[in-house]
């Protein structure tokens, strides 16, 4: 059974070569880059030709094309900051040789700071990567963009790696980025945010995660992310009052 | 009768230069010294006066006295980009040179907007500013990182506002935060050590003493906001020292690149 792997990319020269190397065992790569200024397309070009320079019109449109160019009849979508350990790959090669579904979902491990988040909500957070190319399309989203599967899916049992936030700075410039789309597209949807929203929904947002998700037992570094947590949920109703006044 | 220089320093101002500008039409010379921007700012300036100078960032002091260099009268006025004369303080300054000075200095009212409010609390007014003085009793103060100039001689108070809208949004607040924090981060990282508890009570300290003892809870969601703005960046400066103290000598110098 044949498969790619399919990115989309946008300045990632630190990332993406550990990513690549991570899935050199796939039979295609398929990259679709918004015109990266730094050493990305470089880099990707030691792993594969498929790199299709196209700028960016939105994550779903440009894992679209990406999965457009690809010619296997399964396909693996990574983003540039995840990695692909030895035992997902073989469990992988394994589960294609016979299967009945459609698609499989992964437990993630997502690093924040360096450290493994085990708790906060963030683990397993099986995310569904690995599907038939004929029964999947990427759907609209303005922050997490959806795949839409058309069939059974099925469970794998190796994480894949996520090396999310390897320093606040880009945490933030994230969590900027994400809050405003994320307060447009509740804006377009008609909601209005208040004094109401912005006070108490970080207050709940902040006591699920630590408490209830169990976020004290990963450390200093759980509780910033539980209070950064709170911080993004009260600046994305923020960001929805200000486009409603 | 005195005559006025207005003295604007610019870099990609193209958004606010225009009102600027055109709220101190009335004065007698107009100098702009620009950081070699990358918008319109100094074509919309050229509209306005030919007195339009470009000059690399030397850093504020360094271009504040250079703007004060070339101006050609002795009383000088301070603007900044994102700020306007009201037609009440320029007749309250027209009539004031007219009649002839008797301060060396003075102090005007800022009224300062936070997304589009002006902000009365918080300390944000009047804050008093040093803007219209002699320029040959007056120096550049070169420690501020904001503004600052000093006269030798007496200073007076004058009754109406400079208007100071930045058109800031969230958005903008939050990637200023970022910034900011990092570089105060850098400076503090030799201090004491930062321990979990600071990213709660530091921040909550801040958040209340600015929202109640500085009356920002008579503000609105704007005050409230603005308070909370202010204690989520102590928040993320204090998470940015933990980071920074519990790096390897190696790892630190690399960021170090980064950041500046």
């Amino acid at each position: 059974m044949s498969i790619s792997v399919i990115l989309i990319t946008l300045n990632e020269e630190k990332n993406i070569d550990a990513c690549l190397q991570s899935v050199q065992w796939a039979d295609e790569i398929v990259v679709v880059d918004s015109f990266s200024t730094d050493r990305t397309i470089e880099i990707v070009k030691n792993y594969t030709d498929k790199v299709i320079l196209h700028p960016f019109d939105g994550y779903a449109e440009n894992k679209n094309l990406a999965l457009d160019r690809t010619t296997s009849e399964w396909i693996l979508w990574l983003d540039a900051d995840e990695r692909v350990t030895p035992e997902l790959s073989d469990e992988i090669k394994h589960v294609l040789n016979k299967t009945e579904y459609q698609g499989f979902e992964m437990p993630r491990k997502a690093f924040f700071l360096g450290r493994w988040i085990k708790h906060c909500g963030w683990y397993p957070g099986y995310v569904l990567r690995l599907f038939r190319k004929q029964n999947a399309r990427f759907s609209h989203n303005k922050v997490h963009e959806g795949l839409i599967l058309d069939g059974s899916c099925g469970r794998l049992t190796h994480a894949l790696l996520h090396y999310t936030d390897d320093s606040l700075e880009h945490y933030l410039w994230k969590f900027n980025r994400y809050t405003s789309l994320a307060a447009e597209e509740l804006h377009e949807r008609g909601r209005r945010a208040g004094l109401g929203s912005i006070i108490f929904r970080p207050v709940f947002a902040f006591l699920k995660m630590y408490f209830m998700k169990r976020g004290f037992l990963d450390g200093i570094e759980g509780l910033m992310l539980c209070l950064l947590s709170a911080g993004y949920v009260a600046v994305k109703y923020a960001k929805t009052w200000e486009l409603g006044k | 009768m005195q005559k006025l220089s207005i003295a604007v320093i610019t870099q990609n101002e193209e958004k606010n230069i225009r009102v600027c500008l055109e709220s101190v039409r009335w004065a007698d010379e107009i100098i702009v010294v620009d950081a070699e921007s990358t918008d319109d700012t100094v074509k919309v300036a050229r509209q306005y006066t030919d007195r339009v100078f470009t000059r690399q960032w030397p850093g504020f002091a360094q271009q504040k006295q250079y703007a004060l260099d070339m101006c050609r009268n002795d009383w000088i006025l301070s603007l900044d980009a994102d700020e306007t004369v009201s037609a009440k303080l320029a007749d309250e300054i027209q009539e004031l040179l007219r009649t002839g000075p008797e301060q060396d200095g003075y102090l005007i009212k800022r009224r300062s907007y936070f997304l589009g409010k002006w902000i009365k609390k918080c300390g944000w007014y009047p804050g008093y500013q040093l803007r219209l003085f002699r320029r040959s009793k007056t120096k550049v103060s070169k420690q501020m990182v904001h503004e600052g100039f000093v006269v030798d001689g007496p200073v007076g108070c004058l009754l109406f506002d400079i208007h100071h809208d930045s058109h800031i949004s969230l958005s903008h607040s939050i990637a200023k935060l970022n910034r900011y924090s990092s570089l105060e981060a850098l400076d503090r990282l030799a201090r004491k050590k930062v321990r979990w508890y600071h990213f709660l009570v530091n921040p909550s300290s801040t958040f209340w003493i600015k929202y109640i003892s500085q009356g920002g809870i008579f503000e609105g969601v704007h005050g409230f906001l603005l308070c909370w703005i202010a204690a989520f960046l102590k928040m993320v400066l204090y998470m940015k020292i933990w980071y920074l103290q519990h790096l390897n000598a190696d790892q630190l110098s690399e960021i170090k690149k980064t950041i500046v």
